[in-house]
């Protein structure tokens, strides 16, 4: 396995991780936003947590997509030169 | 390639970090902060190196704009070390000049220049391979620097900023040392050293035969003493090369000095233009380790062998002298006039560390055979500190021209390119410090 192997590997698996950090967060989020505690500074980080959360999602979506459509170019660029037509026959 | 993509690939993962910290479940700002900052981090890095070859294809057309290339830097810089080796040559040829020339005040003069000069060649010898390194290693430089400056956490961006603006600015600008230097460089007076004749002379006795070691005392117009010099067993003086500084025209007259005796010579001068001539000395008969002095008296030589002198008096004039010289340790020696021996009465004497004796023949009749038979010898070599010829004139200029020299080179050479290279590594600096971080030179 190459470094860029080894790299990609653990890009992927960082964003699975952040995909259910994204989830866990959303629903903890809801949750103490939806807790009967009368605390408004606890309700506030709920609210926070949902926000982060949902941005997180957004920008990982993004940013994957672009980041990986960069990568995808960048490792096509360095490819050989398809072989020359061979005479048919 | 493979650490372009490398470098996209560690991008990829910062941003996913940058956003995997951001949804993090922990609502600790400074933690928290980190996540856009990650992610802002990436797309700083991948912006970058998705322009690489836009940013390198930019820093060539500037090359070419302002109209540097690396050829002619490399042109400019073996030029100025032909330059600067031909003049460590020249000084050590001056400095072994004044050494052997007694004029040893004026060596530090020299070694000062010759430091000088080897500093300015030690600076170019490492801008040479700093420019080498910059030129060949330049994608390198770029492209690991772009990987560095994608590692997640900012662990490598000032690293990465730094090499990344060292191959985008420092490739273009260090081309363009030549122009700085020749911008501001005086006008350099030419280092002369003083043009040298070389004069060989040969130094004979009235017959021909060499005369080993003589001494050759060359005095001015005014009758002072310019040089004493010694010349080599063959009767061989060498004025001028490396040993002294001849003034452009001369005419010294001349003396040799042998066996204790100064005698006037044919011709009695040397001028610039002796090279080659023979120098005789007419009232001396020599043969290894004897001398007949002839004075007064005109005697024909019969036979000049090793061991054995023979002289026939011809005519004789109002005070003859004739004089049996030989250097002490030569003996066996018999003196006839005819065939009667002739009781010599030898008189020791010393001369430049030479014992010498002498003996005065007197009564010599026209048509009176002289001869003298011995064991033949060797005749040492005088024991005298040379006075090698040094042209007032000459040392002046030299002295002068030294100086401003070493002056010069000091500034051309040494100072310019030095102050050249710290506006690189500012600009550098400064480039990085644009792309998001640098080394930082000193301490906050």
């Amino acid at each position: 396995m190459s470094v860029v192997d080894f790299v990609r590997d653990m890009t992927v698996q960082v964003m699975t991780v952040a995909w259910f950090v994204f989830l866990i967060t959303w629903v903890i989020g809801w949750a103490i936003k939806g807790s009967p505690i009368p605390f408004h500074r606890v309700k506030r980080a709920g609210q926070s947590l949902v926000e982060d959360a949902v941005l997180a999602a957004f920008w990982l979506a993004i940013g994957t997509t672009v980041f990986a459509l960069i990568s995808y170019i960048v490792s096509n660029i360095g490819t050989g030169m398809p072989p020359p037509p061979q005479p048919w026959g | 390639m493979e650490l372009l993509t490398l470098a996209v690939a560690l991008a990829s993962l910062t941003y996913a970090l940058g956003a995997l910290i951001l949804g993090l479940p922990i609502p600790y700002r400074p933690l928290k902060r980190w996540g856009p900052r990650l992610m802002a981090d990436a797309v700083a890095a991948m912006i970058i190196v998705s322009s690489l070859g836009i940013l390198l294809w930019l820093s060539d057309k500037v090359m070419e704009i302002i109209g540097v290339t690396w050829g002619n830097f490399y042109d400019w810089m073996t030029v100025r070390f032909t330059v600067l080796l031909a003049v460590y040559g020249g000084l050590q040829y001056v400095s072994t000049l004044l050494r052997s020339s007694g004029l040893d005040i004026l060596l530090p003069i020299v070694s000062g220049t010759v430091s000088a000069v080897s500093a300015a060649l030690t600076g170019l010898r490492l801008i040479f391979f700093v420019a080498l390194a910059l030129q060949r290693l330049r994608y390198y430089f770029v492209i690991l620097g772009s990987v560095f400056y994608s590692i997640p956490f900012r662990i490598g961006r000032s690293v990465g900023a730094t090499m990344i603006s060292i191959g985008l600015v420092a490739y273009i600008a260090m081309p363009a040392l030549p122009l700085f230097v020749e911008a501001f460089s005086p006008d350099v007076p030419g280092f002369s050293i003083p043009v040298n004749h070389t004069i060989v002379v040969d130094v004979k006795d009235s017959v021909g035969t060499p005369i080993p070691y003589p001494l050759l005392e060359l005095r001015d117009s005014g009758g002072e003493v310019e040089g004493v010099i010694v010349g080599d067993m063959y009767g061989r003086v060498v004025l001028g090369g490396e040993k002294d500084m001849l003034p452009p025209t001369f005419n010294y007259s001349i003396r040799v000095g042998f066996l204790g005796y100064y005698f006037d010579t044919v011709p009695g001068f040397i001028t610039e233009l002796s090279n080659g001539s023979t120098i005789v000395v007419p009232n001396l008969v020599y043969s290894t380790g004897v001398g007949v002095l002839i004075h007064d008296i005109i005697m024909e030589v019969v036979s000049n062998e090793p061991g054995e002198i023979q002289l026939r008096a011809v005519s004789v004039l109002a005070s003859p002298e004739v004089l049996v010289t030989k250097v002490a340790y030569i003996t066996d020696v018999n003196v006839h006039i005819g065939n009667i021996t002739y009781g010599c009465q030898w008189v020791r004497s010393y001369w430049l560390d030479i014992p010498l004796d002498t003996c005065q023949v007197t009564g010599l009749e026209p048509g009176d055979m002289l001869s003298i038979d011995y064991l033949p010898g060797p005749y040492p070599g005088p024991n005298i500190r040379e006075k090698r010829i040094v042209y007032g004139d000459s040392v002046e200029e030299m002295v002068e021209s030294l100086t401003t020299y070493a002056a010069a080179v000091l500034y051309r050479e040494l100072v310019l390119p030095a102050m050249y290279m710290g506006v690189v590594v500012s600009l550098t600096v400064a480039a990085a410090r644009v792309l998001g971080g640098s080394i930082r030179l000193l301490p906050r």
